[in-house]
């Protein structure tokens, strides 16, 4: 955790200090894309080689799963419903102000 | 998008099960965690060069501030619905869907302390959560609107899900994400405790 917020400050600096030139910074969103492809791979070949995660997977695979997309859907639909709040108010307000 | 994540993931899943010695395997965690370092480096460095970035935030609505508790309170409800159906203890199924993603902290919280059957199912629902969530974010931010793509990563989009929500999203949803992640890795060794002992009451 430290180091993923060493890694996102020291990140930030660099880019607010400009220190690398135009030309490089267009080759960050590649080396991103290389390094996520990396990460996936990586995490995938663990898990695959895990053998807590292999072995319970018949047993408890199904209840893992419709519990984790109910994780999922909840908090996706929790967040969704209260942007769609604020987004009416916006709107009422924005339409109340050009009344006056 | 969507495509190659999950090909590099299943790919890698393949080969990590069949070819790979064991003893290879500490070589892919830490490529997995310097590309995550390297990753969260550039997330950072697009951050920084961006002069408006301060205009931007201020943009975003003040539910912004909220969304790591409704994230919290959603993901609960979520794992208990499920688990009501499924006619499983319901504080048992808050408890798993309070690891929030973070499935090494709560599966180990819950094997050592309540039950290791269940600290199973956490690990693996978390897994689950947050290859769901890698897969899904790109889709949920391009159907449902940006602030609610950092949901399905829960307490990984500090880290894990982070490039993928920058890369779906914008960069003021990539700091309130960050945020949102933070404040969820927080609460997941303070609140999965709590609800193994409300669940310990109820039985």
């Amino acid at each position: 955790m430290i180091l993923i917020m060493t890694a996102l400050i020291m990140g930030f600096v660099v880019g607010r200090l400009e220190i690398i030139p135009t030309k490089l910074k267009h080759y960050s969103g590649k080396v991103g894309s290389g390094a996520l492809l990396v990460l996936l791979f990586s995490m995938g070949a663990t898990m695959g080689a895990n053998h807590e995660v292999i072995n319970n997977l018949a047993s408890l695979g199904l209840k893992a799963l419709l519990t984790a997309i109910g994780t999922i859907a909840g908090s996706v639909l929790a967040v969704w419903i209260a942007v769609q709040f604020t987004v009416k108010r916006r709107q009422k307000q924005a339409a109340g102000g050009q009344g006056q | 998008m969507t495509l190659k994540i999950v090909g590099a993931m299943a790919m890698g899943a393949i080969c990590g099960h069949f070819f790979v010695d064991p003893a290879y395997l500490p070589y892919f965690e830490s490529a997995a965690d310097w590309g995550l370092r390297l990753l969260i480096f550039t997330v950072g460095l697009d951050l920084g060069s961006n002069e408006n970035l301060g205009r931007q935030v201020k943009t975003l609505p003040k539910t912004a501030l909220a969304i790591p508790f409704l994230i919290a309170v959603g993901s609960i409800i979520g794992a208990v619905g499920v688990n009501l159906i499924l006619d499983s203890h319901p504080l048992e199924a808050a408890a798993v869907g309070g690891g929030f993603g973070w499935y090494s902290l709560s599966a180990v919280l819950i094997a050592q302390t309540y039950d290791v059957t269940l600290g199973a199912l956490a690990f693996l629902t978390n897994i689950f959560r947050e290859v769901l969530a890698i897969t899904s974010i790109p889709w949920i931010a391009a159907k449902l609107g940006h602030l609610p793509a950092i949901a399905p990563g829960g307490a990984t989009a500090m880290d894990v899900t982070l490039p993928i929500i920058s890369q779906s999203t914008d960069q003021q949803t990539t700091l309130v994400a960050f945020y949102s992640g933070t404040v969820l890795t927080l609460m997941v060794p303070v609140l999965v405790p709590f609800l193994l002992k409300l669940a310990r009451l109820f039985t």
